[in-house]
């Protein structure tokens, strides 16, 4: 019990920083996502080269999010940003059935980096507004999600353009992250 | 040939200069299923039509397959806007770069999801190519030239644009001011030059009540010409300067002691002293980052 109380206290007492890392194929909306959650508005965005970083704050836990190109080329850097991390968020294009084979193989192979171990992911069907857009359901068994093991996975619709969807999403994976931590 | 040197192929085309939406320069993104070079701004709000429309790719960043390369080998973006705006009348709603991406946003989906200005027969330049057809240049629009030639009055002489040779779009009263803005430094140098006759239709703000004919093709070969008259009349200018200024070091005087390499080096300084001067004195910006020629070689 005391050391329940003492867990909520430092819970909300001070301050924690997390790391947490935003990957995904290009164009699936992790610049928009990384803007909206920092300036709560829709911001138009050019395609990333590099890298963009941002740090802002929920519920008292300042995040620090780093939104990694999703170019053909870049792909393969992915892995230097794996170390330190605390939560890994995976943004899927729901409306681009074209593309989710690939997105599927990235996806895997993040998820079986050694260095992403017992590190939670979260997954944004992102575009969730537009019509064709797939369901939950359907992108579980398309990116085979239950293959992945060793680690806690959540999927969540989201759409950049309104911001919605993103605090559910990131509300799991903060709490998952700080329930492993304390 | 291997694929880097295909794709700088495609980057070379005469269509592929421009931004197909917005006219920017050098264009290094394209829209695989609409068959088109964009800039990187316009690439952005290609993403945002979603990719059931326009799927964006990097020229230089992602790889190409065989297949895109095959598409956009026999296509560039007078092609496909041959296709994508053949009946569109006033080419000023087309954005420019310092439009808001709203503004931008706007036109890409009257013109790629509403087709607002396409001829429904026809297929897209892609799918033709995909079936195998093959896709032309457009013609240079013959037909439209004497017409507006016969409707509108000419422009005064001093404010004409050569309007023989290539195509040309519909007329605008617009002035030209992405291409000014874009080689602002350059267009200062062309000002500063005197007789070179194509200078004028770069020179040109729209008259008061005349019709200024928009012309991309003409407008490039123009700058072309401009960027090789003005580096040759700089060189020029340089030689007769450095000519004047080799005299006047030869004149000077020199002390007997002072062995070669420090009088050269005393030459070259002086030169460069009163090059800088001489170009501050007639009021052109000190830019020395035009030719390393004015650094002495040590």
């Amino acid at each position: 019990m005391g050391a329940k109380i003492s867990s909520l206290f430092s819970r909300f007492s001070k301050r924690k920083n997390l790391r947490i890392l935003m990957i995904g194929l290009e164009g699936a909306g992790k610049t928009t996502i990384l803007y909206q959650m920092k300036l709560h508005e829709h911001m138009e965005s050019i395609p990333t080269i590099g890298f963009n970083v941002e740090t802002f704050y929920y519920k008292n836990i300042a995040i620090t999010c780093w939104d990694i190109s999703g170019g053909e080329r870049i792909r393969p850097l992915w892995h230097h940003y794996f170390e330190n991390t605390d939560g890994v968020i995976f943004v899927v294009d729901s409306n681009d059935r074209q593309r989710i084979e690939e997105a599927k193989e990235e996806l895997h192979r993040a998820s079986n980096d050694t260095n992403l171990e017992n590190v939670s992911f979260l997954i944004l069907s992102n575009k969730n507004d537009l019509p064709n857009a797939m369901s939950n359901s359907e992108l579980i068994d398309k990116l085979d999600l239950y293959m992945i093991r060793g680690k806690n996975w959540y999927i969540q619709n989201s759409c950049a353009l309104t911001g919605e969807g993103l605090c559910e999403g990131f509300n799991w994976l903060s709490d998952e992250i700080l329930s492993q931590i304390y | 040939m291997n694929t880097d040197q295909r794709v700088s192929a495609l980057f070379s085309k005469p269509g592929n200069q421009t931004c197909a939406d917005c006219n920017s320069r050098n264009p290094r993104w394209l829209s695989i299923p609409l068959g088109v070079f964009i800039c990187i701004q316009c690439s952005g709000m290609h993403r945002h039509l979603g990719t059931h429309i326009s799927f964006v790719r990097s020229a230089t960043l992602d790889k190409w397959t065989p297949e895109q390369l095959h598409i956009f080998e026999r296509l560039d973006n007078n092609v496909a806007n041959a296709y994508w705006e053949k009946h569109m009348q006033d080419s000023n709603l087309k954005p420019k770069e310092t439009d808001s991406p709203q503004k931008v946003l706007s036109f890409l989906r009257e013109k790629y999801e509403h087709k607002k200005w396409v001829n429904k027969d026809e297929l897209n330049p892609v799918q033709r190519i995909k079936r195998g057809e093959t896709v032309q240049q457009p013609k240079a629009q013959e037909d439209k030239q004497p017409k507006a030639q016969a409707m509108k009055p000419r422009a005064p002489q001093t404010n004409s644009i050569n309007l023989l040779d290539g195509d040309f779009i519909a007329p605008s009263s617009q002035p030209r001011n992405a291409v000014l803005n874009d080689d602002f430094i350059r267009f200062d140098l062309v000002v500063d030059v005197p007789a070179i006759q194509e200078t004028k239709s770069i020179n040109t703000w729209p008259a008061t009540n005349s019709i200024v004919f928009q012309e991309r093709n003409v407008e490039e070969r123009n700058f072309k010409q401009i960027e090789e008259r003005n580096t040759k009349t700089l060189d020029d200018r340089d030689k007769k300067i450095r000519d004047v200024m080799a005299m006047y070091n030869n004149n000077s005087l020199q002390s007997p002691d002072m062995n070669r390499n420090t009088q050269q080096q005393k030459q070259q300084f002086q030169s460069l002293g009163a090059l800088a001067a001489q170009k501050f004195l007639s009021g052109e910006r000190a830019d020395f980052g035009y030719s390393n020629s004015y650094w002495p070689s040590f």
